[in-house]
């Protein structure tokens, strides 16, 4: 972040990746929105565990956030793809494994559905993607909707940096 | 309305020229791409700033392709979009000097005659520069007052000779691992060097003291301590700004430079005259412009008839790497020690700016030392792997809870140069167009061998370092992969026309009226962030111009 950081930062492999997806999966145009953003909670709940010692789901607010993270310009839509896609391909693995949609399933039955698509390329970044935006909710400002009271950066015994934003810029 | 000079880019190459020729009483027009923003905009903000590059363009919209030189001789091509592959900096006015961080070093005399000293390296074009240590000297001496530069003239076998005795500021506040480092480098026979800092102490020249937010290199600053090309010049002088105006077509006649054209937010196009043109729009960019501007007379771009714009495109070669203080091995007070914000390490290492191979001569580099950045989702997200595993849930609640709040993280930067080659260099590619309709820039990219041996030379003194303070964890790499923020080249000045763009002025060879003033001039980079350099050589080339412009009012 100071001066080489973003040696290590680039990946090319992945948006190539997203992109090889793409051209030969189906678009998941036809995930219902409701479904979408149900699975995407139920996901977020799963790769977050909510703990006395730790912010609660309610305040981290992943999902709203991962909402608005779907509609930033500054995202680029080959990626707000790749989120969205990667719900249909979740499903398709739950179908193929319960024949059951991912909602649908106990939680342990879920994880195992993580831990087989975690073994394939598309399934990694899909997962570390939704865990990111987790992350963003949880530690960026408040003005993002996430880390409502500073839940997060108190749980990290973090001083943020001073002027903070007043409002959201992206 | 006929302007005595346009000036194109806003950044540390630009600024001074319209700083000192504004101030002369001479008419000047700046043309900046990206918004104005002022100390009241900046805030600490790492969602818009760091993960969303508030500040650079959408690559949607502005990219560039790249050509990565494979080790078999062959190309691959990205499309920068695609891969998601920024060059972009800072595109505001002041540009990438906002988001700087401000570790400043001069060049050392050396550096001035590469060629001379170390001899040819087979497969790379290293040249002299024409002109040598001593005529810059003044002027880095002019940027620690202007700008202002903080820090204490350390000793060790290759600092630079100086005019000054001191920094005109003394150092910033430092936290107090430094004396561990201090120490350490003390048993190893190390000097170490307190990193001079473009940043205010304490209030003085219209600006703010640094107020040690913590969030320094990547933000822009909201006191105005950082040494910003828009803060210590900009808004001190009374140079006309243009920002949100793309300059897409320099026009000329066979040896004039007559107009440059540009695109407003709203996507109308402007003319502006002026009698000189200087083209500082970062190193990429102004082999670009130049390469895009074909007309009759120049037909490969303006100033191009030789074939040398874009060629000779140099990075800051080297890499990164870091240790962890944890506080099972550390006392109480050493653990509140580690974990005070804001304050800096500053501490870098010159020891090896050049040193001796199986007794041939080398040129070696600098190696800065810094905490890890501040970001807490940057610092939390690099935690989702142990291994190779990506874990979730609680495992990994729990791996970032203690990495964070029971240990801390010491970073080092090795900086050596990039040796410029043929195959390294800037065209354009007229396949991908940005969204004003030009061509966009090509970069095709080749790291020499040699250039990886020194970074790892370094590396390795820099680890010893590490593990003397008692750091874990500890790794390193040294990459080929270039740092963006760390550009020049493309534009290389020289006495010899058929072999470079520039003078030794920085006035293009082939035109009476156009000089290029960001880094694109450097034919060789250095073991050093470039920032100190390519100001000092603005304000020197500043200098020539007001002659010029002086002469020819009288
Ligand atoms: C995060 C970060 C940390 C850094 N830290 C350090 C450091 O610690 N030490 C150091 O020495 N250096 C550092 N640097 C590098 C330093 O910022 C650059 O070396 C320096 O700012 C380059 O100055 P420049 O004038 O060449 O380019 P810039 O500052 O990028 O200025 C070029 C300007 O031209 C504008 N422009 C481009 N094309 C056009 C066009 N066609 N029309 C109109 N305007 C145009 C751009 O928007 C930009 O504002 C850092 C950079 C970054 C990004
Ligand atoms: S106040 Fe100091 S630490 Fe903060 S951005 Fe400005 S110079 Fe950097």
């Amino acid at each position: 972040m100071y001066l080489h950081s973003r040696r290590i930062l680039f990946q090319k492999g992945i948006s190539a990746l997203c992109l090889t997806l793409f051209s030969r999966r189906l678009l998941a145009e036809n995930v219902q929105h409701s479904d979408l953003f149900t699975t995407l909670h139920t996901v977020q709940h799963d790769l977050y565990a909510e703990t006395d010692t730790m912010p609660s789901h309610e305040a981290i607010n992943a999902l709203v956030y991962l909402k608005n993270v779907l509609k930033q310009p500054r995202v680029a839509k080959a990626h707000k793809r790749f989120i969205v896609n990667g719900v249909q391909w979740l499903n398709e693995a739950s179908i193929a494994r319960y024949k059951k949609h991912y909602t649908k399933l106990a939680a342990p039955q879920r994880n195992i559905v993580l831990q087989t698509i975690v073994q394939e390329q598309w399934g990694k970044q899909w997962i570390e993607t939704l865990l990111t935006y987790i992350y963003e909710a949880m530690l960026g400002d408040p003005v993002y909707g996430g880390n409502r009271n500073e839940v997060g950066w108190k749980w990290l015994h973090h001083t943020p940096g001073k002027p903070r934003p007043t409002k959201a810029l992206v | 309305m006929m302007y005595d000079v346009c000036i194109i880019g806003s950044g540390a190459g630009g600024a001074p020229i319209a700083y000192e020729l504004s101030r002369a009483g001479f008419n000047v027009i700046v043309l900046e791409k990206g918004p104005f923003y002022g100390e009241d905009d900046f805030t600490k903000d790492e969602i818009a700033v760091s993960r969303r590059d508030l500040y650079t363009p959408l690559l949607e919209d502005e990219q560039h392709v790249i050509y990565e030189r494979q080790s078999d001789g062959s190309t691959k091509r990205y499309v920068g979009s695609e891969y998601q592959w920024s060059f972009w900096n800072g595109s505001m006015v002041g540009g990438s000097s906002n988001v700087m961080s401000g570790y400043f070093h001069r060049f050392k005399p050396n550096d001035f005659k590469l060629r001379s000293v170390f001899g040819a390296i087979e497969g790379a074009n290293v040249v002299d520069w024409p002109i040598s240590y001593e005529v810059l000297e003044p002027y880095y001496t002019k940027v620690e007052t202007v700008i202002g530069v903080s820090g204490t003239v350390s000793t060790h076998p290759f600092m630079e000779p100086r005019s000054r005795a001191h920094f005109p500021y003394p150092p910033l506040a430092e936290n107090g691992l430094t004396q561990w480092f201090d120490t350490a480098c003390k048993t190893l026979g190390y000097h170490t060097m307190v990193t001079p800092r473009a940043i205010l102490p304490y209030r003085d020249l219209d600006r703010q003291g640094c107020s040690y937010s913590n969030f320094c290199g990547s933000y822009g600053c909201a006191t105005g301590a950082k040494g910003s090309a828009r803060a210590a010049l900009l808004q001190r002088c009374s140079a006309r700004i243009v920002s949100e105006a793309f300059v897409f077509r320099l026009e000329s006649t066979h040896n004039r430079v007559t107009e440059a054209h540009y695109f407003d937010k709203d996507n109308r196009v402007h003319k502006v005259r002026a009698g000189i043109f200087v083209v500082a729009a970062q190193a990429i960019e102004s082999s670009r412009l130049l390469l895009n501007s074909k007309n009759r007379y120049f037909p490969k771009g303006v100033a191009n008839n030789a074939g040398q714009v874009g060629k000779n495109l140099i990075f800051s070669a080297g890499g990164v790497g870091e240790g962890r203080f944890v506080f099972e091995s550390l006392t109480p007070a050493q653990q509140q020690t580690l974990m005070e914000p804001g304050l800096f390490v500053n501490r870098s290492l010159q020891d090896w700016y050049e040193y001796s191979r199986k007794g041939v001569r080398q040129k070696g580099g600098t190696i800065d030392f810094l905490f890890e950045h501040a970001n807490i989702i940057a610092r939390s997200t690099r935690e989702f792997y142990d291994g190779g595993t990506l874990l979730w849930g609680s495992a990994l609640q729990e791996k970032i809870h203690k990495r964070l709040t029971r240990s801390r993280v010491l970073t080092f930067e090795v900086f050596n140069d990039w040796l410029p080659t043929d195959h390294c260099r800037v065209g354009i590619d007229e396949t991908v167009r940005d969204k004003y309709g030009m061509p966009v820039g090509a970069i095709y990219l080749h790291a020499h061998p040699h250039d990886l041996e020194v970074g790892e030379f370094l590396a390795q003194k820099a680890l010893k370092v590490l593990e003397s303070m008692g750091a874990v964890d500890i790794s390193y790499s040294i990459s080929s992969s270039p740092p963006p923020n760390l550009v020049a080249g493309g534009c290389r000045f020289g006495n010899d026309a058929s072999t470079s763009v520039l003078d030794a002025n920085c006035k293009a060879h082939e035109l009476a009226n156009l000089y290029v003033t960001d880094a694109s001039f450097m034919p060789t980079g250095g073991s050093v962030p470039y920032t100190w350099t390519i100001y000092a050589n603005a304000f020197r080339v500043a200098d020539v111009i007001h002659r010029r412009l002086k002469t020819a009012r009288t």
